[in-house]
């Protein structure tokens, strides 16, 4: 090899990408939703240009390559084009493609590693749940909740980032590793060592702590209880 | 599952943490009821999509879009096919539409490098290239239009490299390596870019670690290199 410096690296990270509509612009989700329900593609190419970058960042995070995080994006999209009638027009289309996309990264980064013994890239990433879009859909209420997290990334980043150094380190760590690694309640308690019961129960605290930062919607009256009060204190946890 | 069992797995689903025999369960229960349980899990669900906001933004590669509209186009023939790349091809216009019809998936076969040159047309210039070159969890996809410059590579999976070097991309030519461009990955492994080159139809691509200035010929090891172009009809 030589040994001279070098001139920057060759070709720069390209800046001229004509598909790069702003993906910052609002799109009249309603009419959107109507479009694709309508079987109207260049919809689907709307939706996929609005929320590509974030769908699949949230993919990468889980899955940690780009070939299999694209396998998870492109799974999600599909799946609102097939279900696209089961499409709440007045939710947000924006947290239902952030649902279903985590969903689909979490789905492939689990069979990915239960066929971990082949070499081979999984051929599987289209054979997710076929009925996620409705089980996505959040009742009435909620729909504000939802869009109310996504109409403002930045402050939703910062009060979750600020409520997650809050968090007891316990809480956190199974928040994380649920969210971020795809793993099940069991494979945390078998990786952490602890009691199910435990890994259930901080996941509880520990989501509801974060669900009271975001103001995304406390249970009313009647509500399972989460053990997670307005201060933040939690329930004791149980073994 | 009890009611007492699906209250107490309520976060660990709105978190995707549950395997599929209690999500199917859970979504039963939310099936048939209405408050309290589903506004329970829909508060928590969107406290979860307020993590995924913590997930740095990435672009994806061009050639997504392009297979996602294919995928649609071809109704209900989404699935991929192990091994085998394929392309319903015509000269591209531009990068939007680069890939429109070129529905590739190549997957890694027998463990080792898996190469396909994607394009249609009788003598290849002009018409749209796309090719995908992965070894384990690195991978190179390249795209252009042949003739004409410039290539779009996507890296991803190659670590980091020390500032005194970088990954060069070589087309492989009967009559020798020929400099495609140098580049280096992020800390996530990830580079994508253009590089100022007119790929042919006929070109094979590899990678090799060289000084970062780069080599005229190609003097480290050999990161990745494809087997061979494959022109499928459509």
């Amino acid at each position: 090899m030589g040994s001279s410096r070098a001139a920057p690296a060759a070709g720069a990270p390209a800046t001229d990408d004509p598909i790069d509509a702003p993906t910052d612009d609002r799109v009249d989700e309603r009419a959107l939703a109507r479009r694709l329900q309508a079987r109207d593609a260049s919809a689907l190419a709307e939706l996929y240009r609005a929320h590509r970058q974030r769908a699949f960042g949230l993919a990468y995070r889980v899955l940690g390559d780009a070939p299999a995080a694209e396998d998870a994006v492109q799974s999600a999209f599909l799946a609102l084009w097939q279900q696209a009638d089961r499409i709440a027009p007045e939710g947000s289309l924006g947290a239902l493609v952030m649902t279903i996309a985590h969903r689909r990264a979490v789905d492939l980064a689990r069979r990915r590693a239960a066929e971990r013994v082949h070499t081979h890239r999984t051929s599987a990433a289209f054979d997710g749940p076929t009925a996620d879009v409705a089980e996505a859909i959040p009742d009435e209420e909620a729909q504000a909740a939802f869009a109310r997290v996504l109409d403002d990334p930045e402050g939703t980043r910062r009060r979750v980032a600020a409520a997650l150094d809050r968090l007891p380190v316990e809480q956190r760590m199974v928040v994380e590793l649920a969210y971020f690694e795809g793993l099940t309640h069991r494979a945390i308690a078998e990786r952490l060592g602890l009691p199910g019961g435990t890994v259930k129960s901080r996941l509880r605290l520990g989501l509801g702590h974060l669900r009271d930062a975001l103001d995304t919607g406390a249970p009313e009256t009647g509500a399972p209880d989460t053990g997670v009060t307005r201060d933040g204190r939690g329930e004791e946890e149980r073994a | 599952m009890t009611c007492d069992e699906i209250d107490d797995l309520l976060a660990a689903y709105a978190l995707d943490a549950v395997d599929d025999d209690e999500r199917a369960a859970i979504e039963d229960h939310l099936a048939t009821c209405e408050h309290p349980e589903r506004h329970e899990v829909d508060s928590l669900r969107a406290a979860a999509i307020g993590l995924a906001t913590l997930a740095e933004e990435r672009e994806p590669s061009v050639a997504l879009e392009a297979r996602l509209l294919a995928s649609v186009e071809r109704g209900s023939e989404t699935r991929p096919r192990p091994g085998v790349g394929y392309i319903a091809g015509r000269p591209r216009r531009d990068l939007r539409w680069a890939g429109a019809l070129v529905a590739g998936v190549v997957l890694m076969v027998a463990g080792f490098v898996a190469g396909a040159l994607l394009f249609s047309g009788d003598d290849g210039s002009g018409e749209a290239l796309v090719q995908v070159v992965q070894k384990d969890a690195m991978r190179m996809r390249a795209e252009a239009v042949a003739g004409e410059s410039p290539v779009t590579v996507t890296l991803a999976g190659l670590g980091r490299l020390p500032e005194d070097v970088g990954y060069q991309v070589w087309a492989v030519r009967d009559d020798g390596w020929v400099t495609v461009g140098i580049c280096n990955t992020d800390e996530d492994g990830w580079w994508e870019g253009d590089f100022d080159f007119a790929l042919r139809p006929d070109d094979a691509l590899a990678i090799t670690i060289e000084p970062r200035e780069g080599s005229p010929t190609p003097t480290g090891e050999v990161v990745l290199r494809s087997t061979g172009w494959e022109r499928t009809a459509q």
